[in-house]
């Protein structure tokens, strides 16, 4: 059981055993208060608070079982259940704010329902002051992903560019695939090398801009680029270079190729 | 007569500390936003655990217990129970307060640069860095738990004391508060990340490992920013392993490997640097020292009160 299950059930566990105490001892002293005057009438009220009470928790238990279910499949990589269980959390009017919501958005864009996982990412941010809203630089370079991935270049040029480069590799990689879509060649060679000096065993960074190169008939750069890529030392560098190489191997343009990120929050 | 003056000094201490945290947010709150989130909940949850647990038992004892006659006052002892584990819980608001950006309030750059300076100056280099020639999935696994455990052991010997030593255990709490007022200063006045945020091209070798991943994500989301000077990860644990051999020999002997284990972590993680660690067992000392002169002094305040009123 991976420690966030454990720790959510827990999170959710401890309020339901405060309410639970609460209708236990509101049940006991009405019980207490009825019996002298009338035993039967007495068990009736506390039969009945302890049914009320469990009614009124009872949304809030079978919210708390859905958003471990889902936390639970998530976990697993099992991203229709994932969707399927925060959908139902969300029906069941729990909040996608936060964690649930970015988590529901990562196993969207699992799913290849980038549309939706862009809604989910942004549901879940809290809103800040003055129409702003608060996110972590992942999740909105993960929006920034949903948004480039459903073609809106612009807006996705937008959110990207509000993440710091330091965050991860993907994000000056976007932004090379963008400029790459517009035409803009340069610009594009510019961002691939920025995402592989960030990240030099970044294969999918090192294939757009050899394709790139190669499209531009600058053979020689793209040498140097697939010699330096993943230089030894760098964790299995060795390994990557010769699963990815033939990859790009000879002089030919590889193929245009669409990546698909998933960034863990 | 002597229920009157009994008010205990982290009664005094937690409603003080919370009163100047209400202040804060309300304050705070009036330029910026204030939000705590399903992360912060958990961290309250591990400490409000055992209260949960000890108010449901005590619920379940009266609502299926025989007579009412003679009984307890269930009400009042499930009062008493919170009462008696406040200051864990203000403890657990000052640590979450962190996330407000409350070290803004002075204004005072991150010192993470100083902090690495100071430790170059002193060890030669941060042990973080001297660490990564021991780096395995393995020992990251062992490590990253061993780092977990500040959210296990402190609730864990809390509920062993509250059960047998109430003395101990007012005192461990007592001094568990002390160490976050202690902290909450330190953090303010020497706001840091850790090397790792800070300095992370110092590091090339990766730390990763199967239980390494999903346990320091679950930290790193739960862990409030500018937490590392002093390391209270370290003051806390220290205060574990002291009340755990006043406990017994045998509690703080099995204490002993895991809250040593979390003392390494905090290096081999790049949490912290070498002086937050020096400074996390100072903020144990002082917090200990205090905790049992405070007590000591409750207790003499309140024979004078009492033996006063006998007189009268």
């Amino acid at each position: 059981m991976s420690m966030q299950l454990f720790t959510l059930g827990l999170s959710r566990l401890v309020p339901l055993l405060f309410a639970v105490s609460l209708v236990l001892i509101v049940g006991r002293l009405a019980y207490d208060r009825l019996r002298r005057r009338h035993a039967r009438a007495a068990r009736g009220a506390f039969a009945l608070i302890l049914l009320a009470g469990g009614a009124a928790m009872a949304p809030y238990g079978w919210r708390a079982a859905t958003l471990v279910s889902a936390e639970y499949a998530f976990g697993r990589a099992d991203w229709p259940a994932a969707d399927r269980f925060y959908s139902s959390y969300a029906r069941l009017a729990g909040s996608s704010r936060g964690r649930a919501g970015s988590q529901w958005g990562i196993a969207l864009m699992n799913l290849k329902r980038y549309a939706d996982a862009e809604a989910a990412f942004l549901a879940s941010f809290p809103p800040a002051r003055r129409g702003s809203f608060r996110a972590s630089p992942k999740d909105v370079l993960s929006l920034g992903l949903c948004r480039y991935y459903t073609g809106r270049l612009d807006a996705a040029e937008r959110t990207v560019r509000a993440v710091s480069p330091r965050v991860s590799p993907v994000r000056d990689y976007v932004l090379g695939r963008i400029s790459d879509r517009r035409g803009d060649a340069g610009a594009a060679v510019a961002a691939f090398q920025a995402s592989l000096a960030a990240a030099p065993c970044f294969y999918p960074a090192l294939y757009q801009l050899v394709r790139s190169l190669r499209e531009a008939g600058r053979e020689t750069e793209a040498r140097a680029a697939l010699d330096s890529f993943c230089p030894s030392g760098a964790r299995d560098g060795r390994a990557q270079r010769a699963a990815l190489a033939p990859e790009l191997e000879g002089n030919g343009i590889p193929p245009e190729r669409e990546f698909d990120f998933v960034l863990k929050n | 007569m002597s229920s009157r003056i009994d008010v205990r000094v982290e009664d005094l201490l937690a409603c003080t500390f919370a009163a100047v945290l209400a202040a804060f947010v309300a304050i705070r709150s009036t330029s910026s936003d204030l939000r705590l989130d399903e992360n912060n909940w958990w961290d309250f949850s591990f400490i409000l655990a055992p209260v949960s647990i000890l108010v449901f038992a005590a619920a379940l004892r009266f609502a299926w217990a025989g007579d009412a006659t003679g009984r307890p006052s269930t009400p009042a002892a499930v009062g008493a129970t919170i009462r008696d584990w406040l200051p864990f819980l203000v403890f657990s608001l000052a640590y979450e307060s962190f996330r407000t950006g409350i070290w803004e309030l002075i204004r005072v750059e991150d010192r993470d640069a100083g902090l690495l300076r100071l430790d170059r100056r002193l060890f030669g280099e941060t042990p973080s860095i001297l660490l990564q020639r021991f780096v395995s999935a393995g020992l990251s696994n062992a490590m990253a738990v061993f780092y977990f455990l500040h959210l296990v052991l402190p609730p864990v010997l809390a509920i062993l004391l509250y059960r047998r030593r109430r003395r101990l255990f007012r005192e461990f709490l007592l001094a568990v508060l002390l160490a976050g007022c202690l902290g909450s200063i330190g953090y303010i006045v020497v706001p840091a990340t850790g090397p790792d945020v800070a300095f992370p091209n110092l590091f090339t070798v990766p730390l990763g490992g199967g239980l390494y991943d999903p346990v320091t994500r679950f930290i790193d989301a739960a862990r409030a920013p500018r937490d590392v000077f002093p390391s209270l990860h370290v003051g806390i644990s220290t205060l574990v392993l002291w009340y755990g051999f006043r406990r017994s020999r045998a509690t703080g002997l099995a204490l002993l490997p895991l809250v040593l284990g979390n003392w390494a972590s905090t290096l081999y993680l790049r949490y912290h640097y070498l002086v937050d660690v020096f400074a996390g067992w100072l903020t144990a000392a002082v917090a200990a020292a205090l905790a049992g002169w405070l007590l000591s002094l409750e207790t003499r305040w309140k024979s004078r009160l009492e033996s006063g009123e006998v007189k009268t």
